[in-house]
C-alpha cells in the first residue's frame, strides 16, 4: 500500500517474496528442520525485511538475507533456550531418526531425512556456518558479515559442523 | 597431518594461493589427509544435494512457489479484502468444533501488521482466537 512503482532501488518485499522465497524458505527448513518454524522464521523474515529495507546495501541479496534470516533464528534458539520447555526441535522423530538400513541407503528421501537430522544435532553456530556455505552458497566472506564473526571463526565453524557431520554419517 | 579446517576451506576454494599450494603439496605425500580431504567433500556433496524446498503458497503470495512469472497482484484492496477474509475465517474456526486450517494471505498480513499502529493492527486483534488456529498444513 505505501509501495509506488517508481521506488525502484530498494528492494519490494513481495517482490523478495516473490523472488527468494525458495531461497529462504529452504535456508528456513535447513536451520529449524521443520515446515512450521521453517514457515515462522520466513515470515519473521519478511516482516523485518518489510521494516528494514533502509538498511539494505545494493550487493548480495542472498548474503543480506542471510542475515536477516540467521540472526532471527539464532535470536530466537536462544530465547528457547532460555524456556527448556519449548527447545528445539520440537518433533523427537526427526531428532533421533532411525539410521538408514545398508540396503536403503539409495532412496533419496531417507538419505535426505538422515542428513537433515545430523544437521539439526549440530550446535546452532555450526549449523548456521554449514547451512550458509553448503545450502544458502554463500562465501567465506559473506557468511563473517551475515554471523558478524571473524572469516577465521567461520572456517573453523564449518570444519567442526563437517567433523560432526562425518560422524554422525557413518 | 594438518589442520583439518584447511582441508574444508581447500574444499570449498577458500583458500589463499599461497595456503592452497601448500595443502595440495602436503597432500600428494600424506595418505591420511587424503583420505580426510575425500570424508570433508563427501560431507560436503551430500549437505549441498540437499533437495531445495518450495515455500508454502501462503508465504509467497498467488504466483505459485519458485515460480518467476511475473505478478499480476493488486495491492490496497486486495489487502484489506484478504484481512477479512482472514477474520471471517476464524470466526468460522470459533465457531466449530474441531480446530479447521486457516489459510489468509500471510504475505498481506504481514504487510498491514507491518505498517499499522498499535491498537488499530488487525493482525493483533484477530490473534486471540479460542481455537488452535494452523497456517497451512
Amino acid at each position: 500500500m505505501t509501495e509506488t512503482e517508481d521506488e525502484q532501488s530498494v528492494p519490494d518485499w513481495e517482490e523478495v517474496a516473490r523472488r527468494y522465497g525458495r531461497f529462504l524458505f529452504t535456508v528456513a527448513y535447513r536451520l529449524t528442520g521443520n515446515q512450521d518454524d521453517a514457515q515462522d522464521l520466513v515470515q519473521d523474515v519478511l516482516l523485518r525485511v518489510r521494516r528494514g529495507l533502509a538498511s539494505y546495501r545494493p550487493g548480495s541479496m542472498e548474503g543480506w538475507l542471510s542475515r536477516i534470516t540467521t540472526n532471527v533464528f539464532l535470536d530466537d534458539v536462544r530465547r528457547r533456550k532460555r524456556r527448556p520447555a519449548d527447545a528445539l526441535p520440537d518433533d523427537p522423530d526427526r531428532v533421533l531418526p532411525a539410521a538408514p538400513a545398508p540396503d536403503e541407503a539409495l532412496d533419496a528421501a531417507r538419505l535426505s531425512d538422515h542428513v537433515q537430522a545430523a544437521l539439526l544435532r549440530l550446535p546452532d553456530d555450526y549449523r548456521a556456518a554449514v547451512v550458509l556455505c553448503d545450502v544458502a552458497g554463500l562465501s567465506y566472506a559473506e557468511i563473517s558479515e551475515a554471523l558478524d564473526v571473524p572469516v577465521g571463526t567461520v572456517r573453523s565453524r564449518i570444519h567442526r559442523g563437517r567433523a560432526l557431520l562425518r560422524e554422525a554419517l557413518g | 597431518m594438518i589442520d583439518g579446517e584447511l582441508l574444508s576451506a581447500l574444499a570449498d576454494g577458500e583458500l589463499s594461493p599461497a595456503e592452497e599450494s601448500e595443502v595440495l603439496a602436503h597432500l600428494a605425500g600424506c595418505a591420511d589427509c587424503a583420505a580426510e580431504l575425500a570424508d570433508l567433500q563427501r560431507v560436503r556433496r551430500a549437505v549441498r544435494d540437499l533437495p531445495w524446498l518450495d515455500p508454502p503458497a501462503v508465504l509467497v503470495g498467488e504466483s505459485s512457489a519458485g515460480a518467476r512469472d511475473s505478478p499480476t497482484r493488486t495491492r490496497g484492496a486486495a489487502a484489506a479484502g484478504a484481512v477479512l477474509a482472514a477474520a471471517a475465517a476464524m470466526l468460522f474456526a470459533v465457531a466449530t468444533p474441531d480446530p479447521r486450517p486457516v489459510r489468509p494471505r500471510v504475505a498481506q498480513l504481514v504487510d498491514v501488521h507491518a505498517t499499522s499502529g498499535p491498537g488499530t493492527d488487525p493482525v493483533s486483534v484477530l490473534t486471540p482466537a479460542a481455537v488452535p488456529v494452523r497456517f497451512g498444513e
